[in-house]
């Protein structure tokens, strides 16, 4: 699941930084996330997982980092 | 986000302001279609910006930019905000006004703010919008 994380942040995140230089925790803000570029990312993880995040999911801490995501993905796929 | 806080502090604005490329937005749109616009926009929000046969992607672009300067203003870290939340109207007069809903319009409660004024602008490669909200106090 990481992996396709980031991919998906490859391609749609925007990011100031190499994906592969990132760690799961880090900062993704931090490596340039953009607001408008994370609704890019959660379309795109959505589409990918097969899933639709709720609401009550969205934060700006979901995107905030790799592992973030991954955890969020598990909850909604209950994993 | 800059907070003014006049002497005497019976007022305190909070201004949040943000600028986009429309290009953003047109990639967005081609990448994702509907499923971005639902995400992002309420269906007057698209029923309006969808009249405009050639600038649609530049008034979509301003509406972003307005929910991300409330969104600069809200700082909800933690508290989950969908961007469908914030809803930018247009009047007759042409003006605009923030239609605030959900999740969107508890936080703005919590942070005491009674009102917004807003003001976009667009043209072919850039959107931009100011949002000025008024507390009467200092939460």
């Amino acid at each position: 699941m990481e992996q396709k994380i980031r991919e998906i942040l490859k391609k749609h995140g925007n990011l100031t930084e190499d994906v592969e230089n990132l760690k799961d925790d880090n900062n993704l803000y931090e490596a340039g996330l953009a607001s408008h570029s994370s609704v890019n990312v959660m379309l795109a993880l959505e589409t990918e997982f097969n899933i639709e995040f709720p609401d009550e999911v969205l934060s700006k801490q979901m995107f905030a980092s790799i592992a973030n995501m991954k955890s969020v993905i598990e909850k909604v796929l209950n994993v | 986000m800059r907070k003014i806080i006049f002497e005497g502090g019976f007022h305190i604005f909070l201004i949040g302001n943000d600028i986009i490329e429309v290009k953003r937005i047109e990639e967005s749109i081609g990448n994702f279609g509907e499923k971005y616009l639902l995400k992002l926009f309420t269906d007057k929000e698209i029923d309006y910006c969808l009249r405009f046969n050639s600038t649609f992607s530049q008034n979509f672009a301003a509406r972003f930019a307005a929910k991300e300067a409330v969104i600069k203003i809200l700082n909800p870290h933690n508290f989950p905000i969908s961007f469908k939340d914030i809803e930018l109207v247009k009047k007759a007069d042409g003006s605009c006004f923030l239609k605030l809903h959900n999740m969107a319009k508890v936080l703005a409660g919590k942070k005491n703010i009674r009102n917004f004024s807003v003001s976009i602008s667009h043209e072919e490669k850039y959107a931009v919008a100011t949002v000025i909200a008024y507390k009467d106090k200092e939460c």
